[in-house]
């Protein structure tokens, strides 16, 4: 469906994009993770066709050139600004966006009330989007991307700084989407929601892909161990029969086991009080790739 | 083209609804050009200020300077006489200078009193009987000025027939002009003996009435509005007196409202041009370059906007000139052809300005900071017609001096399509350059 081969892009002395590659295929969730400055939005706008890149290419369904009018009239995208006209009401805005893509006539207005409809904003239709709250902007924002009812949709951080019950919602939709069948891209900070939605997921930092699987693959692979952490009541005097690191009144076991380790700890006899399992998850592998280090 | 129009529609609408570039567009020019016209002098003459006329008195006596004391007292008309003066007979410069006068414009309209008129044996009735030959009183207007005209002729009429109802009501005069009369039929050449006769005897009757009648029943009587009826007869020649308008504006309006039109202009060229770098910051940009529709679509949409946008500026600010403040425009079509080139040169202006910042406060500064010395020095402030001749030399670089000219070429200067040529080809080469070099670096920063 599409295919990103070795896209490089510069600015000025800064290599935004360095050499990306990746496929995604008809249907799949794919997502896009990096910290901030890792040049993910940089390559969704090569690929969408907004920006040229220095070098490389995109194909969308096998074409070259992701300008063609043709390829760009199945593709949709949610930038991560709120891409909408504050002065105009939602449906002049679903409108708007959806005669750009030809589309008039009664088909208009029925495809302007299923916008409506999934942004939950029904009743605000004749409101301007300058009166919304940020939750209702960023739901508007994303059926404008879908209004014209894309084959590829590109969500670039469509759930950034909402209230949760907007965040379930957009979420709930997006999932809606994808069952739909249609292709998604997305990118978020919310390690959870790429767990959840994507079914690869590719991890960028300094304009590099450092890798690209599925969830399961990436923990597997770059996750590292369970950490089984349990509250002991009574420290025993024989530390060194029960593996891990004591600190206090704090036993601490890496495993890759770590039901085994719990019940190792329960033959020992050592009363235990609150006992926690931290399993590897995304986020450590989105850590253990790029680093703690501040972005600015 | 559908494409162009919904760009196009969506980016009038957006500025229709911004409260701020409204007021720069639209109250502002408005603002300025009223203020500006009005403290210059305005209307030289319409029908609502005073109607200035020229006036001749061939007749000099003391009934025609009656006539013309009446007419200056008159609310709407303000009388300037040329004919005053010891010399008893008429000068024929004089009415040469009263049409000169209103071919120049500078007068509304003249008012000839020829010699004898007051002398006629039956002026008294306000008119000659029917006599061909009689003299009558000439008004010469521009035939342009239909209005005017008639509002005119009715004042002349009311002034003549006022003084032939104070000559009722006053026992002595009447008196003296029937004794004139008399004298007149008595040795008139064109009455038979029993024409004579009856005139003779119905002057006589009439004269024992005046001598019989209480004055105050005649001034509170029928007699007062005599003159009405009487004078129902009396006739003005009206001479059309086609007006030169070459080279001179009617009003102080023509010279203030097309300054106006290019602030109002640059008022819509920094509006859209701002569109452009807040589309870029809010990321509507993005979504635009990811639709179907090029890049060229995308900017000839924004450029289509803006030219329709100059032209609404122009259609309000013209119509307002010539709806409520008489603007006349010589030539409607040339008026169309400067607009469309003065619109199209703004667009031109519209398109380098939004690629003058990165940010809205950066482009709406450099956008003003570049125009306003343009726009001072092309007309905006000081009149091309007042400008010295080293300064109409220096305005020849600014768009805004050719957008003036163009549209006063077809309001007042009298522009042929020759004429007309050179300003809307200079200002479409504008428009085209300046959308060139625009593009050129929309598409550098574009990537």
């Amino acid at each position: 469906m599409i295919e990103v081969t070795e896209l490089r892009k510069h600015y000025g002395d800064v290599q935004a994009v360095d050499g990306v590659s990746f496929e995604i295929r008809a249907g799949e969730a794919f997502g896009l993770l990096g910290p901030n400055g890792a040049g993910k939005t940089t390559t969704i706008h090569i690929t969408v066709g907004a920006l040229a890149p220095d070098s490389g290419e995109v194909r969308i369904d096998g074409k070259p050139d992701p300008t063609r009018a043709e390829t760009r009239a199945g593709v949709g995208v949610a930038p991560q600004d709120l891409a909408i006209y504050p002065v105009l009401t939602a449906e002049e805005n679903l409108a708007f966006f959806a005669k750009l893509y030809g589309i008039t006539g009664s088909r208009l207005k029925e495809r302007v009330d299923w916008g409506l409809e999934f942004s939950g904003l029904t009743d605000r239709r004749k409101s301007r989007s300058v009166e919304f709250s940020g939750g209702m902007k960023r739901r508007l924002n994303l059926a404008c991307a879908a209004v014209h009812e894309p084959r590829v949709l590109f969500c670039d951080e469509p759930t950034v700084g909402v209230d949760p019950q907007s965040r379930a919602h957009i979420f709930d939709r997006i999932e809606q989407l994808k069952a739909g069948g249609c292709t998604l891209i997305y990118t978020t900070h919310y390690m959870e929601e790429a767990q959840r939605l994507c079914d690869r997921v590719a991890i960028m930092d300094h304009g590099r892909i450092l890798a690209c699987d599925t969830v399961d693959a990436l923990i597997a692979h770059h996750g590292g161990d369970s950490i089984v952490e349990a509250e002991l009541l009574a420290v025993p005097s024989n530390r060194d029969t029960l593996g891990g690191e004591i600190d206090g009144d704090r036993l601490r076991v890496q495993t890759d086991k770590p039901f085994d380790a719990i019940a190792e700890l329960g033959r020992s006899g050592v009363e235990v009080g609150e006992l926690r399992v931290d399993r590897p998850d995304l986020e450590r592998v989105f850590l253990a790739l790029t680093g703690r280090s501040l972005r600015d | 083209m559908g494409t162009l129009l919904t760009l196009a529609k969506k980016d009038l609408t957006l500025l229709f609804r911004d409260k701020f570039a409204l007021f720069w567009i639209f109250a502002f020019p408005l603002i300025y050009a009223v203020f500006f016209g009005s403290l210059f002098g305005g209307d030289d003459g319409g029908v609502r200020a005073k109607m200035r006329i020229a006036v001749v008195d061939d007749d000099r006596s003391e009934e025609s300077r009656a006539l013309l004391s009446r007419l200056a007292a008159h609310e709407s008309v303000a009388i300037e006489t040329t004919g005053e003066g010891d010399d008893a007979e008429p000068r024929a410069h004089e009415i040469d200078a009263a049409r000169r006068a209103v071919r120049l414009g500078k007068k509304v309209a003249y008012l000839r009193i020829p010699k004898d008129y007051f002398e006629s044996p039956f002026a008294m009735f306000g008119g000659g009987g029917g006599d061909r030959d009689r003299p009558e009183l000439e008004v010469g207007i521009d035939p342009s000025r239909k209005a005017e005209a008639g509002f005119l002729q009715g004042v002349l009429m009311e002034t003549v027939f006022r003084g032939m109802g104070d000559l009722f009501t006053d026992k002595e005069k009447m008196k003296a002009e029937i004794d004139r009369a008399r004298a007149e039929i008595a040795s008139g050449d064109g009455l038979n003996t029993v024409q004579k006769a009856v005139l003779q005897t119905f002057m006589g009757a009439l004269s024992t009435f005046f001598d019989s009648v209480d004055l105050e029943v005649l001034e509170s009587g029928p007699a007062s509005g005599f003159g009405g009826g009487a004078g129902g007869g009396r006739q003005l020649k009206v001479v059309e007196v086609a007006r030169d308008r070459s080279n001179r504006p009617k009003t102080a309006f023509d010279i203030t409202f097309p300054s106006a039109i290019v602030w109002g202009l640059m008022g819509v060229a920094t509006g859209f041009g701002v569109t452009l770098v807040r589309e870029r910051a809010q990321g509507t940009l993005l979504r635009l370059r990811a639709a179907p529709i090029g890049r060229a679509q995308l900017l000839a949409g924004k450029a289509l906007g803006c030219f329709v946008m100059c032209m609404i500026v122009m259609l309000f600010l013209l119509g307002f000139a010539t709806v409520a403040l008489g603007v006349r425009v010589d030539d409607i079509l040339l008026l169309l052809v400067a607009m469309v080139s003065t619109g199209a040169c703004f667009t031109g202006v519209m398109m380098l300005v939004s690629v003058m910042g990165k940010t809205e406060e950066a482009v709406a500064g450099a956008s003003w900071g570049v125009m306003m010395p343009f726009a001072m020095i092309g007309g905006g402030m000081i009149p091309l017609v007042a400008m010295p001749s080293w300064l109409l030399t220096v305005s020849n670089v600014s768009p805004f001096k050719w957008g003036i000219y163009a549209v006063e070429g077809a309001v007042w200067r009298g522009f042929s399509f020759t004429d007309m040529l050179l300003p809307c080809g200079i200002l479409i080469a504008i428009g085209a350059v300046l959308f060139w070099i625009g593009v050129a670096i929309f598409r550098r920063i574009d990537g």
